[in-house]
């Protein structure tokens, strides 16, 4: 999936009297298949930006597109549908339901699809646990895994529908050196094998050699765009 | 929605009310505990409903009975709208080829003085078949003495409390005068061969004769009623139905009034019963709500990480509703499980202890706390506290629904 956001403004209201602008006029494409990063100081607007492209947030001002649609001002009913279809979402800590095994956890975005799908996300949950490695984990509560674990289980429940965009909010913030590499390792080989567009927020500048383009924000707008070869 | 992600969906929301344990308790003892109550108290009502029916169907009532069409334009006592003789014969023979019927007898109401050189005093009698005390009552009304016999002629029963006021006894001597149905007033000496006990005001007034007695004093062939027992209280219905079509086949004048409708005081009691187990049943409701929408809103508060994920994820509102609706539902299943059991064996315990109730007024027996614990109605409660549940459930998850994702996310 291509997106293209124009002019995209976002600012949130502190105690009812203060307006902090977090972002003022952001322009940004990001083809198909690209699998970037976005850096930038605490406050800059990556976790804003995040939200706004994982539908869960509007902006005041400016125009998202999904390859040709523009999705600002779709209904929320709609961008339920954007957000269970075209879009991978994975959490710094993880957001597993406890309730449910890692399987379940995985599967839940498509219980309510049609039986063909039903099967098709299945064969493809079933694929990325194995290359995941959590294929024996499936049974397993979240409680019951590490960290590492987890964010596995996330990864395959944001990657089960074939996402076209993922978005990811420092996912390797809370993990260990050791699984930071895995998981890094791991979501750019699924970029490659489902063809999605990533976008990962992170802190670790140790990371961005992973990336093929790296975007830096600084003060709601970008500062620059640089390219991996 | 199809059963697998229903299902899946239910066990998420079971999990969750597991995973709540000490809150969830809290109402679950509260919807047991209630359930328990009503159950008891319908049990209860449920025994009197049905032992006090039997009882006035037996000893007063019967299941059904008949009258002339306009019977119930006049007094009671008026000899204008009755049964004839030959009406009567016409209905024994469309009786007598019913198998569910398994007695009926006339009857004839009867109002007057009765008196001795000391007092006299307004009686209302009933002039019955003395085979009424073998073939109707289940308990005697007889308090002192014997009921009516054949071999007694012009031998009655007053009540306990008539006897008093006349100060006579068994076995003295009283008048009785009435208007015949020729218009002259006429009496018959009569002699007192037991007391009644009606547990009614009636205890002052009342007196039993013998049909052909007091056919002879009011000189008529005619009766006011007929009586019927079937076997049993199903019945009625259909025999009903049965006795209307043949009736207007018959060209009879005559009406058929089932217990129901001859023994309103009775349905009165029973309403009033039944009014105060629903305001019971309300009562306990609102607790349920309040409690409930408590436990949940405390659950969900706690989960708003989680919901707020569902969503960003994809998983729509309805499913989202659902789930915690399912959750107010569990709460209530465990309950209502759980208090049907122990209201199960509450009951019997009751049963089991012989428990009593103070008398009622006007008379000095006990009654007894007994309960007849009836699926149905024990049913009957179960759905109306899952309705409640979901009607408590719907504030909770209405309030998720409307949750900001952004701040459910960012909430540890």
């Amino acid at each position: 999936m291509n997106i293209l956001i124009k002019d995209l403004h976002k600012s949130y209201q502190i105690n009812n009297k203060i307006k902090q602008i977090v972002l003022k006029g952001l322009n940004l494409e990001i083809k198909q298949g690209e699998f970037c990063a976005i850096i930038g100081p605490s406050g800059s607007g990556k976790t804003t930006l995040l939200n706004l492209l994982g539908c869960i947030d509007r902006p005041d001002a400016g125009r998202i597109y999904f390859d040709q649609q523009e999705i600002t001002e779709l209904r929320e009913k709609q961008l339920i549908q954007i957000r269970r279809n075209k879009i991978g979402y994975i959490f710094q800590f993880f957001n597993l339901i406890p309730t449910l095994t890692a399987l379940e956890n995985a599967q839940m975005p498509f219980w309510y699809a049609r039986n063909k799908e039903h099967s098709k996300f299945n064969d493809n949950l079933s694929r990325l646990y194995k290359e995941i490695g959590i294929d024996d984990l499936k049974s397993r509560y979240p409680k019951q895994l590490s960290g590492g674990q987890q964010q596995r289980v996330a990864i395959a429940r944001a990657l089960a529908n074939f996402p076209e965009f993922v978005l990811a909010d420092e996912p390797t913030g809370n993990l260990d050196s050791v699984n930071t590499k895995e998981i890094m390792e791991l979501m750019k080989q699924e970029s490659k094998s489902l063809k999605a567009s990533f976008l990962v927020a992170t802190h670790d500048f140790s990371l961005l050699n992973y990336f093929d383009k790296v975007i830096t924000l600084k003060d709601g707008v970008i500062d620059s765009i640089s390219l991996n070869n | 929605m199809s059963a697998k992600p229903m299902y899946k969906l239910a066990k998420l929301s079971g999990l969750n009310v597991l995973r709540n344990k000490r809150r969830s308790i809290l109402t679950i003892i509260i919807i047991i505990v209630s359930f328990s109550v009503l159950s008891v108290f319908a049990g209860y009502i449920n025994s009197q409903r049905t032992s006090w029916r039997e009882i006035m169907i037996h000893n007063d009532y019967g299941h059904i009975q008949i009258f002339n069409k306009d019977y119930f334009e006049d007094d009671n006592t008026s000899l204008e709208h009755v049964i004839s003789q030959a009406e009567f014969e016409a209905v024994s023979d469309i009786l007598n080829n019913i198998k569910n019927i398994q007695y009926f007898t006339p009857r004839l109401n009867i109002s007057g003085l009765i008196g001795n050189e000391n007092s006299t005093k307004i009686f209302i009698g009933s002039a019955r078949s003395s085979t009424e005390e073998e073939k109707l009552f289940y308990f005697s009304p007889v308090k002192d003495g014997e009921y009516l016999t054949d071999e007694q002629p012009y031998g009655i029963l007053v009540g306990f409390k008539l006897s008093e006021r006349l100060k006579v006894n068994i076995g003295d001597q009283v008048m009785i005068m009435a208007n015949s149905s020729q218009g002259s007033i006429e009496a018959i000496q009569a002699r007192i061969i037991g007391l009644l006990r009606t547990y009614s005001p009636l205890d002052e007034m009342a007196v039993h004769l013998r049909l052909e007695d007091v056919q002879d004093l009011i000189l008529t062939k005619s009766y006011h009623n007929i009586v019927l027992l079937l076997d049993s209280y199903d019945s009625i219905t259909e025999i009903k139905e049965i006795l209307e079509l043949q009736f207007a086949r018959h060209k009879l004048p005559l009406v058929v009034k089932d217990f129901e409708q001859n023994a309103t005081f009775f349905v009165q009691v029973v309403e009033m019963y039944e009014s105060y187990f629903n305001i019971s049943l309300i009562v306990l409701s609102i607790l349920i709500i309040f409690s409930l929408i408590n436990t949940i809103f405390m659950s969900i508060t706690d989960r708003t990480k989680e919901f707020s994920t569902m969503k960003t994820i994809g998983i729509n509102n309805r499913t989202i509703f659902v789930s915690i609706i399912f959750e107010g539902i569990f709460i209530a299943l465990i309950g209502i499980v759980f208090g049907l059991i122990l209201a199960y064996f509450l009951q019997i315990g009751i049963n089991s202890f012989n428990l009593t109730l103070p008398p009622p007024p006007g008379s000095e027996e006990r009654i007894p706390f007994m309960t007849v614990f009836d699926l149905l109605i024990n049913l009957k409660i179960a759905g109306f506290f899952i309705f409640t549940a979901i009607l408590a459930s719907i504030f909770p998850a209405y309030s998720v629904i409307k949750m900001n994702i952004l701040k459910g996310l960012h909430n540890d």
